[in-house]
């Protein structure tokens, strides 16, 4: 225990003694449930939605979708033929292959496509009173516990997801397990339609896909099921995290890497065979980026000592347990490649990677809380450019 | 639909709900008055929170497995809420009858993020896990080490050791 924390224990204890908690309050409370007995008892027979107060799942998923057009009836596939039977809609004959959510889609020739940057919807917009959107996130398809010990069933994650009119604006509100069922790529999803707006989703590969019509025609429905008859989906090149966009050049560790907001740079050095086995108080010694997508990354590097055997080294010093490392020995790690040179990658909590290059160990850790946080790790590795020559001399 | 009161009403499930309430309290009242004051410095808003809290816990109760841990989430989820609301409408400042140590401690604590300050009190005062510490905040356990390893870092250069 530092200094540091124990300075925070025992002041912090003695700022709590400051309060007084009143000897009446429990009359006071008792009061209170009087009052709102009524309604509370309303509350308990028919609990709604709470909007106020999202679970925790929600903001993780909030990634993806993809809008299509939605059906009441089962859709089966209908081979090359992707006619409209409607007078004035065009065959759907131009493929467009989502960068990021996972699906392809056939539309009109002519259409405007604008797909996604970063998280949201792929936008096909015909410019025949129908823009067709969609999106995928990540999603495990099974019961959850929410903060209330509550469990929450698939539907009814996917309906509170969707009911975020941030993300989903205009949505139809129509309850999952109520909507008809759809068949978008031979997997079995759901459809809502509303006036001016369908809505469909499936979940496929760990994804969920939302497809939406916007619209204002009389045929929208078979619009919609012609685009969703023409989609293929691919959960496996779904990409789920943002593109790195900005370059930094460390100061001090000898590498660059590319990122994405909240970058600190190490303010203190990191020597980690002469440093306490705390991976709290140290943090300062690392490079470190804070996605806001629910991974963490952290860079250093540091002179390897003369003489050491470099597993033994790192075993012992860098990524043990008790510096919050994942405690699995370098040499039955598997192997990653970072700007060209051998490394060892491991995964636990999080992952961690360490490479040598001129004569130095460089560690580069992930801390996250997403189930694809290794091609995250990878994509950022990806960006990392080792230059041992320009470090700062320790 | 059934009138049901907890006084006049002889109803068994309220009356038995207001007696495990009343253990409730007994156990967690004044702990929790102490959190939501470490995180706050005002005895009045840290009282309202937790007397809030109480009643939503009984409101809840029915669909509450951890009653203990139902309201101590509620606690925390209203003080998050009472520090935002501070930046909006900042209360009069409570003074703060501790050592010199402790004084300069929370004045470096106001200038954290509502995050990282949360993260810090519930670390240590609370004692908490960083498992635990998210699930109160609703965020990945990554998440609150990397508020917790930022708060630190600010403490560690701002405190005079």
């Amino acid at each position: 225990m530092s200094q540091l924390t124990d300075r925070l224990e025992r002041d912090l204890r003695e700022i709590a003694a400051g309060a007084h908690p009143s000897p009446s309050a429990w009359e006071s409370i008792v009061a209170r449930l009087d009052d709102d007995a009524e309604p509370e008892v309303a509350v308990m027979l028919a609990p709604g939605p709470d909007r106020s107060k999202r679970p925790l799942w929600i903001a993780v998923a909030a990634a993806v979708l993809v809008v299509v057009l939605g059906s009441i009836a089962v859709l089966t596939r209908d081979g090359d033929d992707h006619s409209i039977s409607t007078a004035d809609f065009p065959n759907l004959t131009t493929t467009f292959v989502s960068p990021r959510n996972g699906f392809s889609i056939r539309h009109p020739e002519g259409a405007a496509v604008t797909p996604a940057i970063e998280d949201g919807f792929d936008v096909v917009d015909t410019g025949l009173a129908a823009v067709f959107k969609g999106t995928s996130s990540e999603f495990l398809d099974e019961p959850v516990i929410d903060e209330r010990n509550r469990t929450v069933g698939p539907d009814e994650q996917i309906d509170d997801y969707l009911s975020d009119d941030g993300l989903f604006p205009g949505g139809c509100g129509v309850p999952r397990r109520r909507q008809a069922s759809i068949s978008i790529d031979g997997q079995p999803g759901r459809v809502a339609e509303c006036p001016d707006h369908i809505e469909a989703t499936v979940v496929v590969g760990g994804k969920l896909y939302v497809f939406t019509l916007s619209h204002d025609r009389s045929d929208a429905r078979a619009v919609f099921d012609a685009f969703v008859a023409t989609i293929e989906l691919t959960p496996e090149t779904a990409v789920h995290f943002p593109a790195l966009t900005e370059t930094f050049v460390s100061p001090t560790y000898g590498y660059s890497f590319r990122y994405i907001r909240q970058l600190t740079p190490a303010t203190e050095r990191w020597d980690p065979g002469n440093q306490p086995l705390d991976n709290i108080d140290f943090d300062p010694r690392f490079d470190a980026v804070q996605t806001g997508f629910g991974a963490y990354f952290e860079g250093a590097s540091t002179p390897i000592p003369d003489g050491v055997s470099i597993d033994g080294w790192v075993d012992e010093y860098v990524t043990p347990l008790a510096a919050g490392g994942c405690g699995v020995p370098r040499s039955r790690q598997a192997e990653i490649t970072i700007d060209g040179q051998s490394g060892r990658i491991a995964e636990c909590d999080h992952v961690e990677a360490t490479v040598v290059a001129g004569g130095r160990l460089y560690l580069f850790t992930l801390g996250h809380s997403r189930s694809d946080a290794r091609a995250f790790f990878d994509a950022w590795i990806a960006t990392i450019d080792l230059r041992p020559e320009t470090a700062a001399v320790p | 639909m059934a009138r049901v009161g907890v006084r006049g009403g002889p109803d068994p499930v309220t009356d038995d709900r207001v007696a495990q309430l009343d253990a409730l309290y007994r156990v967690e009242y004044a702990g929790m008055v102490r959190l939501a004051y470490t995180v706050l410095a005002s005895n009045a808003e840290a009282e309202e929170i937790v007397q809030d809290s109480f009643v939503e816990v009984y409101r809840r109760w029915p669909e509450i497995r951890k009653p203990g841990a139902y309201l101590r989430c509620t606690v925390v989820s209203r003080c998050r809420s009472a520090l935002q609301r501070r930046k909006m409408r900042p209360p009069y400042p409570e003074e703060l009858c501790v050592s010199a140590s402790a004084d300069e401690l929370w004045d470096v604590l106001t200038r954290l993020s509502d995050e990282q300050r949360m993260a810090v009190v519930l670390r240590y005062y609370g004692g908490f896990a960083a498992s635990e510490i998210a699930t109160m905040l609703e965020m990945p356990a990554a998440t609150v080490r990397s508020h917790l390893r930022r708060g630190l870092a600010t403490l560690k250069k701002e405190l005079a050791e």
